[in-house]
């Protein structure tokens, strides 16, 4: 067992660097004269929100481990919160 | 919690399914309010884009930072637990990531602080409303978790290595998950959206 957990230690720090770096990312786009509140930009950031959300879910949950249902469950979330919440701002 | 599938190709529930079924509850609710105040800003454009320029993204990316660190934390504390030699040092992870979530919690109040002094109550307009009630239940989930992590890192370093506890530390690691993953969707629903 201890010589499977290195690269889940690996991994972890890989989605955290991800995590992180497309937060800070983020926050640039937000600074920038590119963004201005455009609608095109806030669907992007929100997907993004929900993809990096995905990432917490699937790896540090260990939803990516779990038996179909739930990680049918967990996607379908992501899938209706990002539909839901931009259907009806934008629709 | 990350790969506790490691090296078999079995699946397995992290976890117990009660926590599970809270978490999609939780998180349903989450979606619930995202979508009430999506109606909410669809309806008024103008006095929600006045609200969202008050809103401070540079604190919202220092939560961020702060909870995803927490996140990885949590991880390295299970895998060292796993590795049934490090409870010391899984105590200790568990420990350091509560403190990330106080940093979380006084910042969020800064946060709030920041908004408050520059005029806008929770009675201000609903945009305000939503803002309050929507960060301050998620901010009262933080405080639980920081409790859950803190009674988890006794634990180990009191009673070391038990596997009778580990599914009780995985419930708690997914409730903490679960926090951090729905804060990764409250910043751009309630900062960035227009």
């Amino acid at each position: 067992m201890a010589e499977a957990t290195h690269p889940q230690r690996q991994r972890a720090t890989v989605v955290a660097v991800v995590l992180v770096a497309v937060s800070i990312a983020t926050w640039f786009v937000l600074r920038s004269d590119a963004y201005h509140g455009t609608r095109i930009v806030g669907a992007a950031l929100l997907v993004i929100g929900l993809i990096k959300a995905g990432l917490v879910g699937y790896e540090y949950m260990d939803v990516r481990h779990a038996p179909l249902v739930l990680r049918a469950i967990f996607g379908a979330w992501l899938v209706l919160t990002g539909a839901l919440v931009l259907a009806t701002l934008y629709a | 919690m990350l790969g506790s599938g490691g090296g078999t190709n079995q699946r397995r529930v992290p976890g117990e399914i009660g926590i599970w079924v809270f978490v999609f509850a939780d998180m349903s609710a989450f979606t619930f309010f995202f979508t009430l105040f999506a109606v909410y800003r669809r309806q008024n454009t103008a006095v929600s884009s006045i609200g969202a320029a008050q809103l401070h993204p540079t604190s919202a990316l220092v939560n961020t930072v702060l909870l995803v660190l927490a996140s990885f934390l949590v991880v390295l504390a299970m895998t060292k637990l796993r590795d049934r030699g490090g409870h010391r040092t899984s105590a200790a992870l568990f420990g350091l990531a509560a403190v990330l979530g106080v940093g979380f919690v006084i910042n969020k109040i800064a946060e709030y602080g920041d908004v408050i002094g520059a005029g806008y109550t929770m009675t201000s307009n609903e945009f305000f409303t939503y803002y309050f009630a929507i960060t301050g239940i998620h901010l009262l989930h933080v405080i639980v978790g920081i409790v859950v992590l803190t009674v988890m890192a006794i634990d180990v370093l009191r009673s070391g290595w038990q596997a009778r506890q580990f599914t009780s530390m995985e419930n708690g690691c997914i409730y903490w998950h679960m926090v951090d993953l729905l804060w990764l969707v409250i910043v751009p629903v309630i900062y960035f959206l227009h």
